[in-house]
Order: C-alpha cells, then structure tokens, then sequence
C-alpha cells in the first residue's frame, strides 16, 4: 500500500534533484537536455560577481528573518489572546477575519496599499498625523521600506499562523489548567506555565521549519511594491533573478541561484533541528 | 509516449527523461522526436499552376499553427478560433486548412513557445518571440523563406514591409537569408508630446509653452495658483511616474528638451550610437528636474507610482500637465473629461531648453515572427496566408464591407482581425494617413470617396462631433476622435514632428546583445536608481558623473559595441 506513496514521491520529490544540473549548464531551449554545453561552476560566478549581489543578499536575509520573527510573534500573542475570548461566535469571526487577507494576492494588495500608505492622502498618516507624527514615506523611504515590507507580511499572513496555535491550544489537556487552578494560579500564571509549554513543540517546529524560508523573502510582495527609491534596501535575490530573467531567459544563472538557496535553507533547517533538539529536547524523526 | 520494443535501455533512458522534464519544464526529447505528419499529407497536391500570391491549392492543404490572443477575442455563434471567417476564407480562397494546435493569451504564451520548442512539438507555421525566431532560425529548424519572397509576397504586403525604408524587414534576415517575415508596426505612437489642461491656463492667464522655461511657468502656477479655482491647494505641477520609460507621465521628452534621452540609442551625424542617456544634456536635465521636485512640483510620491496611478490622479482632476503620447484621449484624459466635462485638454509638440529644436524619441519593438518549420513541403502557404490579410485590411482599394467582413463588425462590435493568422500593420502609423485624409475632408480639399474606407469611419464620428456643437459630456466618443485624429489632435502633433523632421528614431530595435542580457538588469538598476536619487534630492547630481563611469565599466562600453555592431551588420551591407 505504501508503493504508490513512495513511488509519487520519488518522481516528484527526488527525481527533480536532476534539475539542479541545469545551474552548470549554458541551457538553450532549443536544445534537448543531454546536447546542453556544461560550464562549470560559471553560472555561479556570475552570479555572485554580479554587482551589488551581497547588498541583494543581506537585503533578502533582513526581510525574510523580520518576517520569520514577526510571523512566530504575532500568532502566537493572537493566539493566546483569542483563546481568552469566551463568546464564541465573536471569537470565531475575529478568526476569519484574520484569516481573510491570506486570499487576497500581492498584485491586488499593492494597488490598496499604495493609497493607504500615502504619506499626503493615506489613512494610515491620517491617523499617525492626529497623533502629531509627522507623514511617514513607508513604501519610499529606503530606510523605512524593509519594515513596511515585513509588517504588511505579517499583516496578511498571520491570521494562518493563529489558526494553528489554536487549533494546537485545543488539544491541551483541561485537567492541567484545574490543576494550576488549585495551585492559585491566575489567569497569566495559566498562560506561562500551561499554555506556553504546551504550545512549545508546535512553535520550535513551525520555527524550524521556517528557518529554510531565510532566503524566501517574498517575490509577489516585493515585486509589487518596491521602486527604483528603495532598491538598496528593498531589491532581493528573487527580484533581481526576474529581472535578468525579464531580459534575457536565462535557466542556466537562474538555476544556480535556485540551487545556492537550496543549500542554504538545508544547512540552515540543519542546524535549526540540532538547536531545537539541544534546547528544547525536540525530535522530529 | 510510444515506446518501440527492443529497446529497453532507451525505454528507461526515455522514462527518465521525461522525469527530468517534468522538473524543469522546459528541456526536451529531440532524440525521440514524435512522428507526426509534416502538415501536407495530401500527396497529391502540387503548386498550382500560375502560382501567385494569392493562388489556391488543388486540393487543399493543411497547416498546423499556433497563436497568441489578446485574451479578450469574442465569436459569433457556431465560430470558433479553427472555424472563423479568417480561417474559412485561408480554405476557400487559398486552399489551405489552418490548424489551430493551441492559442494562448497573454504571458502563457511564452512559456508555450518554449515548451513547444524544448519538446520539438512545433507546429508547422508559428509566431514566433524574437528570441526564438533566431534561436530557432540559427538552428536551422525554420524554413529558408528567401528563394519565396520575391514571387510570393503580394504588392501591399511588401509595400506594407517598406513604409519604413524596409527597416523591420531587414532585421528577419540571419546571415543573409529570411527566416520569417516580422510582425512590423508603427513607431510614431511612441513619441511624446505635452499634454495640458487648456481651461486650467485660461483660468491662469497663460499661454501655450514655446520653452522648458515655460513648461516650468505653468508648472509653478498649476501648483501655487489653484488653476481648478477650488480654494484648494490640490493639483500637482507637472504629473511624473517611477519608470523611465512610460506612455503617461513619461521624462523621454522632458529629457529630449537636453537633447539627452532616458532609453533610446542615438545615432550620431558621424554614424556612431551612443546610449542616450549619457548625452551631455542629460546631466541638467535631472538637475532641474530636481530642483522642480525641491520646489514641490512634483508629487513627492510619484516614485512608488506607476502610470496607472499617476492616470488616477490625471483622472481626478489633480493633474493638468504632463509628458504623455498619442493614446491619451483613449485613457486618463478620457477619464479626467467623463468626471469633469469641463476638463479640456490640448496636446502641444515638446519644447526645448535652448534654441535647439527638441526631437521626441521613438522606438520600435519587434516582437514577434511568423515563420514555417523547416520541414514543411509549401513554406510559401504562409506568405499566402499573410498576403490575405494585406488584401482584406491594408489594401488601399479594400471597401468598407471587406473591413466590416474580416476587420471590425459593426454589428457585433467583433475585430476579426485579431483571428487572422500573421496580421501585420504596416511599418508605417496608418494614423498618419487617416489624419491627413480627415482634415483633407475636414477642409474641404479631398472628398469622402477618396480616401480609405477607415478613415471615413473615423471622419463620419470626428464631423458628428463638430456638427452637433462638440460636446464632450453628450459625445464622449466624438471627443475621443477628435482628439486623436481631428483638426486638434495627437495625430496632429506627430505630423507636426514627421513634417519638420523632429524624431529621433532610436536607432537598436534588435534582440537584446549577449552582455545586454547578462548585464543589462543591473544597468537598468543603475540608472534607475541614480535617476532618482538625483531627482528626489537624495544624492548630489554629481552622482552622475559617476553613474557615467560605473555605467561604461560594468558592460555599458562593451553593449555600445555591440548594439554598433548589430546595426552596420543589419543596415550597412
């Protein structure tokens, strides 16, 4: 019964690995894959001779880490904090709400978030400025841009994260809570020694899981919202590989760049298990 | 797949293959290419005796194609893309069965090309990319259309190749030979003109600019002097967007009052291209383009908006003078005019910051070929099959029914056109022409009979406009005519440019060169981002001197080789 299984898997899961062969090939499409001239590491070399690739590069790591951080914060705090809620359907509502924004697509978003962000006619500065801040520039201001980025991220995703801590708050056991009743425990001593704990395996593990997306910092969301103004701090690897890839297809620089993440998200997933192990004692396998 | 007996090793060799291919979508099996069928299986057929340009096959042949839509085509019942009046006209008139493998819209298209390619899956006549058209000819798999062209080609078709000296055409040929006959149109459209609120300079006092120095005057005013008589201080000077290149809002003829350009190459009296952006000019272009942003001229937001942004706020009254092209009465303006029919809009010829005239740059883009697989028994069916067309639309003696027959249907609103197969335009605007014969009529020197059949469409709307007392609230689509073609339109300023010589026809329209994809997007980002930085204030407009620099080292030098190159190989021999 299990074939089927291992079967799908190994076409879709291990035979692909054999693409990774395209970052050391000069790949034309006109040719088949077995005529393709092999160059060596070149492919490499450009890329990482390209100028400006290490700003590209800490600029994709800055962003994706924010939002690794800013997506593990968020939920988990909404979580608990929807899990205090007593009225069901109120509950259930707030729920969907913030899960709402998951659906909508950057390209849509971007449009919206471009009013809203006006430093002249947003409402977001409208607030702020009855506040006497003074307009705040969030999608041009260079120094400012990484932020808007990993806050309207967390924004739109964190509904998703919140859902799942809940759904993980469900299966703890009540008769730990009576227990910490009977101890005098309130309400926020339930919460850091019953909860939080029990929440623990959930969180390392999406966080370990997380810790591959470290060079993912979100092509649809950058794409759509940056401009030639935030370039030094908002251009990430993904970006920059649409735009040679806009001018010229290139598989061969494309693919070696694809496969330089790879590498990395797998030394880093590495190494997040062995941390997550060490610390918190937890095993996946 | 079919897998032949006997032979396992290949068996395996092909199963993993096409795993292969699932992974990476794009590579292919060309070593077990498919049998199929060269696309004229009926052997008895051959070339018609008195073979022309438009003589039919006995019996028919059958071609497969492809095609890329436009993603909005609309069918008259019982048609569809294999059975339209384009298709039963290529059956009955020329004796060929078009096809139809697959069509796709928009950006799927590419990667239904490539796929096509990378599975050695072509039909027998295609559109084709640019790049592909060359991969493909170099590798020998299209159809040597030279020994062709000459008998095949019908008069309007060459004629409608050559409107430009022949210019797109010669850039189908490799080494020498035609592979495909190139999707030609028009570059004009691409030249930018000032596009500004008259009643906003009447309610200002102010006249029509003659000089940069002017443009800047009204720019000033239409901020500080609320020329919508609001008591608001809501309208910006003068409309910019963050891309340098841009059919509204655009800095192409900002920059062409330097005599500098922002994309186009720019051949020399001495024969040599130079990138436009590195003429002398360009550097007090941006200083005072920064200095018009320092005075709060230019929303300060315009560098996170695109044209579609910036439309809204020329829609919403907020903006009134901007650097645009001709298909502004068809957009914001159009807009602008439906929320306030007050709004009026003129288009006035770019101007210049000395006594030099300034030229608008143009360019052209050419995008696609049609062209025939190398294996195909009658490569010229595909010239036939475009001759048709040429026939039907471009054919100075074509009548009002053929066009409503296989071009727009009045009845239905249908264009047919986007079915035919290898529709081209001529290299040449056709707007050019319609202009002239309108105002011809208009003034009374040409009378309706005489000129195209499209033209007196257009006439009939612009002279129903003007008759009924021009009004825009009444008769928007009257407005847009008269805009763009009338006695005060768009189409008006480039014959203003056309009569006095004044574009500057960017000179590389080629496939990209070898360094320009490898180093292009980072030159592009270069100077996208010095631009701006200088504009906004961020960066001292000594930066640019820099950018010059930085530019010419990281392959600039090297493109400008190459694009020199590319132009003595393609129009010097």
């Amino acid at each position: 019964m299990l074939l089927p299984a291992v079967i799908i898997t190994i076409i879709f899961r291990y035979v692909p690995i054999g693409g990774l062969s395209v970052a050391f090939m000069d790949y034309q499409t006109v040719f088949s894959f077995f005529e393709q001239e092999w160059v060596g590491w070149d492919n490499f070399t450009y890329i990482f001779n390209l100028p400006g690739f290490s700003n590209v590069l800490w600029n994709t790591f800055f962003i994706a880490v924010m939002k690794i951080i800013g997506n593990l914060i968020v939920p988990v705090a909404f979580a608990l904090l929807l899990n205090e809620v007593r009225h069901r359907l109120f509950k259930q509502s707030v729920q969907t709400l913030l899960y709402l924004p998951h659906f909508l697509s950057w390209v849509a978003l971007a449009g919206v978030l471009v009013d809203i962000l006006s430093p002249s006619s947003g409402i977001v500065n409208n607030v702020l400025g009855f506040f006497g801040v003074n307009p705040i520039f969030f999608l041009g201001n260079p120094d400012i841009f990484p932020y808007t980025l990993v806050m309207t991220d967390v924004w739109k995703e964190f509904g998703w994260g919140t859902i799942i801590y809940l759904a993980a708050i469900t299966t703890i056991d009540p008769t730990q809570y009576e227990a910490a009743v009977i101890d005098g425990a309130g309400r926020w001593k339930q919460t850091l020694h019953v909860t939080l704990p029990a929440l623990a395996p959930v969180i390392i593990l999406l966080t370990v899981l997380g810790i591959g997306n470290v060079l993912q910092a979100g092509f649809d969301q950058v794409y759509n919202l940056y401009s030639p103004q935030v370039y030094s701090t908002g251009d990430i690897i993904d970006t920059l590989v649409y735009r040679i890839g806009v001018v010229d297809v290139q598989f061969g620089p494309a693919a070696a760049i694809g496969f330089f993440k790879s590498v990395v998200s797998f030394l880093l997933i590495v190494t997040g298990y062995k941390l997550a192990h060490r610390w918190a004692g937890y095993r996946v396998f | 797949m079919v897998l032949r007996k006997g032979k396992g090793k290949q068996a395996a060799l092909i199963v993993s293959l096409v795993l292969i291919m699932l992974t990476i979508a794009a590579c292919g099996n060309d070593t077990n290419g498919k049998e199929q069928p060269s696309g004229n299986d009926s052997a008895t057929t051959t070339r018609p005796e008195n073979d022309g340009p438009l003589a039919k096959y006995e019996p028919a042949i059958e071609l497969t194609a492809m095609k890329n839509l436009y993603g909005d085509e609309r069918y008259l019942p019982g048609d569809d893309l294999n059975n339209n009046v384009w298709t039963r006209a290529y059956a009955e008139e020329l004796g060929i069965k078009v096809n139809y493998k697959w069509a796709v819209a928009g950006e799927g298209f590419q990667q239904k090309v490539t796929m096509s390619i990378a599975s050695n899956d072509l039909p027998d006549i295609m559109t084709l990319p640019a790049k592909d058209y060359f991969t493909l000819a170099k590798a020998g798999k299209l159809a040597d259309l030279t020994p062709y062209f000459d008998k095949y080609a019908s008069d309007t078709l060459k004629s409608t190749l050559n409107a430009d000296g022949g210019k797109q055409m010669k850039t189908a040929y490799v080494d020498g030979k035609l592979y495909g006959i190139p999707q030609t149109g028009g570059s004009d459209a691409t030249a930018d003109m000032i596009w500004i609120r008259q009643d906003w300079l009447e309610n200002l006092n102010l006249s029509v600019p003659e000089t940069l120095d002017d443009v800047i005057e009204i720019a000033m005013a239409f901020r500080n002097d609320d020329p919508d008589k609001n008591g608001v201080k809501d309208t910006f000077g003068i409309g910019f967007q963050k891309d340098l290149n841009s059919g509204t809002g655009s800095y192409e003829g900002f920059f062409a009052a330097y005599h500098a350009y922002g994309k186009a190459w720019v051949r020399g009296e001495d024969g040599k291209i130079t990138y436009g952006a590195l003429k002398p000019g360009m550097k007090d272009a941006l200083a005072k383009l920064r200095e018009m942003f320092a005075e709060d001229l230019i929303d300060v937001e315009f560098g996170v908006k695109d044209w579609k942004k910036v439309g809204e706020d020329i829609a919403a009254g907020k903006i009134g003078l901007f650097y645009g092209r001709e298909g502004l009465p068809w957009m914001s303006a159009k807009d602008a005019i439906v929320n306030n029919p007050k709004a009026e809009w003129i288009s006035v010829p770019i101007v210049s910051s000395d006594g030099k005239p300034a030229k608008p740059a143009t360019n052209v883009t050419m995008e696609r070929y049609f062209a025939v697989r190398a294996d195909v028994q009658y490569p010229e069916a595909l010239i036939k099959i475009i001759n048709l067309f040429q026939d039907r639309i471009n054919n100075p003696k074509t009548t009002m029914d053929m066009l409503s027959k296989f071009g727009v249907d009045p009845v239905s609103g249908i264009n047919f056109a986007a079915y035919a197969f290898g529709g081209l335009d001529p290299s040449e605007d056709k707007p050019n022409m319609y202009f002239q014969q309108i105002n011809a009529v208009i003034e009374g020197k040409e009378t309706v009979d005489n000129i195209h059949p499209e033209a007196v469409r257009y006439y009939n709307t612009i002279k129903n406009y003007m008759d009924k007392g021009m009004d825009k609230g009444a008769d928007p689509l009257g407005w847009n005519y008269y805009k763009f073609l009338g006695p005060e339109s768009s189409w008006k300023i480039i014959s203003h440019y056309r009569e006095n010589n004044l574009f500057e026809r960017s000179a590389w329209f080629g496939l990209p060169t070898k360094t320009m994809s490898q180093k292009g997007a980072t030159l592009d980002k270069l100077q996208e981002e010095t631009f701006i930085k200088i504009l906004t204030g961020s960066a001292p407009v000594s930066d640019y001197d820099s950018f010059v620099e930085n530019w010419k080292k990281l392959g600039g030098n090297q493109i400008t080789e190459e694009v020199n190159e590319w132009y003595n190989s393609t129009f010097e021999n």
